[in-house]
């Protein structure tokens, strides 16, 4: 690897000034599982690391009186997947987290990397967004949050400028008669995933009827994206296998991927298809089962 | 750029002036001179540079040595009690779990890890603990049995 600074700053404010001193070619270092592997490769040369190890308050779920949770940036994969407060009534979340690279990786690696890396394919961004989570990024002085469906803004790429950290992922409390599920499809354990789709299914009292939804598509287009028109198909309509079947091959339209290594953008779209119809399967059988109780 | 790094391996502290851009793995061989940490991937996907990081499994090539600064480390020379193997070591060794080796030092220390969170695992959980360690030789049925004998001796020894 080539050489760089490093710094370990004790706080966000210090952090964040060692962020900005270095005026975009510093990077900030969390588990390191992404950026470590693209610096060994060339892929990053970044002139400094500003380690977040000792930096307070970023590493915990807090989960609050009204169910929501408060996620620091830096919190392990692994301590996500484990935590009672997460696996509570956000369970989907968990899962998501269980099921990146091994264990070894997710001992490491955080939530808040996963997402400031940016991967189209990061897998716990659909399922946060699914939820409807934001994120609060602090400037040392200044701190402002924003959904984070509006996070991304490419491939590798978000809103963060120089001297801006990601602190902490806000997810609210998970609606009543609620049900959201995460699937993804991939080659291998440890490779990134072909295609992931978030779905969250808020059925009306005492009906099938679908009163909202969020539909979230990964690994399918430059960032992750909602796809508004299987959401607004859903809407105030009795999910039923045909609505199913509609909604899922609206998700492989509203998709817009590309043919990688990992899978042809055609086979993509059919993948998109066939998870958005698996996880509005899945809420319906949660619902039959009645409803988590 | 170098500075002051403080570890603990397998008991014993050292105290070294390292560059900041050195990774755990080549701190513990190239620096300390334990070589049972193997090099593979380079890119944490095969297990072979596994250590335990304050008890938990991590891919030492993927760490750098000053994030691992005043922590503890425990490399696959560790675990032996002096001649007398670990019983993840000898489950390896009775089961026929080791060919070519290369492989070995990771997986007795993610079996290892494993076996402390969960001491009796399913056939899954042994599976998905062992996700992050590849073996180009045995085709995992022996290591996987080798768990399992292991997950026996332990209970054996906590018997006892």
């Amino acid at each position: 690897m080539e050489a760089f600074d490093y710094m370990r700053p004790t706080s966000v404010v210090d952090a964040c000034a060692a962020l900005r001193e270095a005026g975009g070619t510093a990077r900030a270092l969390a588990g390191g599982t992404d950026i470590l592997v693209q610096m060994r490769e060339g892929k990053l040369r970044p002139a400094a690391l500003v380690s977040l190890r000792d930096v307070p308050g970023l590493r915990s779920v807090r989960r609050a009186q009204d169910g929501g949770l408060t996620i620091g940036a830096a919190t392990r994969l692994i301590d996500i997947e484990t935590s009672p407060d997460v696996l509570r009534d956000h369970a989907a979340l968990a899962e998501a987290a269980s099921w990146i690279g091994s264990v070894q990786v997710r001992d490491r690696a955080t939530i808040g990397g996963n997402l400031c890396n940016a991967a189209p394919s990061a897998d716990t961004a659909p399922i946060l967004i699914a939820y409807g989570s934001s994120v609060t990024i602090s400037d040392g002085r200044d701190e402002r949050t924003l959904p984070l469906e509006d996070f991304f803004t490419g491939p590798g790429e978000t809103v963060l400028e120089p001297g801006e950290l990601l602190t902490a992922i806000s997810v609210p409390p998970a609606p009543a008669r609620s049900h959201a599920k995460y699937y993804k499809t991939f080659r291998s354990a440890m490779d990134c995933c072909t295609v992931g789709v978030a779905v969250l299914v808020v059925f009306a009292p005492d009906s099938r009827v679908v009163e909202d939804a969020r539909v979230v598509l990964g690994a399918i287009a430059p960032t992750p994206i909602r796809a508004p028109r299987c959401e607004e198909m859903l809407r105030g309509k009795e999910l039923d296998t045909a609505l199913m079947a509609s909604v899922g091959a609206l998700a492989a339209e509203e998709a817009r991927p590309i043919d990688d290594v990992r899978a042809s953008a055609e086979y993509r779209r059919v993948l998109a298809e066939v998870l958005t119809k698996r996880a509005l399967a899945a809420a319906d059988s949660w619902l039959q089962k009645g409803a988590g109780a | 750029m170098k500075r002051e790094l403080h570890l603990t391996v397998n008991g014993v502290s050292y105290h070294r002036l390292i560059d900041t851009h050195r990774t755990l793995l080549e701190v513990i061989r190239d620096e300390i001179g334990l070589t049972g940490t193997k090099n593979g991937c380079g890119q944490g996907e095969c297990g072979a540079c596994t250590v335990l990081l304050d008890g938990e499994p991590v891919n030492s090539c993927m760490v750098l040595a000053h994030e691992a600064d005043g922590h503890d480390v425990v490399t696959i020379e560790g675990l032996a009690d002096g001649a007398v193997l670990h019983p993840v070591q000898r489950a390896f060794v009775e089961t026929g779990a080791i060919q070519c080796g290369f492989c070995t030092p990771g997986m007795v220390l993610s079996a290892k890890a494993l076996l402390d969170r969960n001491p009796d695992p399913t056939r899954q959980e042994i599976l998905d603990g062992l996700k992050g360690n590849l073996c180009r030789c045995t085709g995992y049925v022996k290591i996987i049995e080798a768990v399992q004998a292991a997950s026996c001796l332990l209970d054996e020894e906590e018997a006892s």
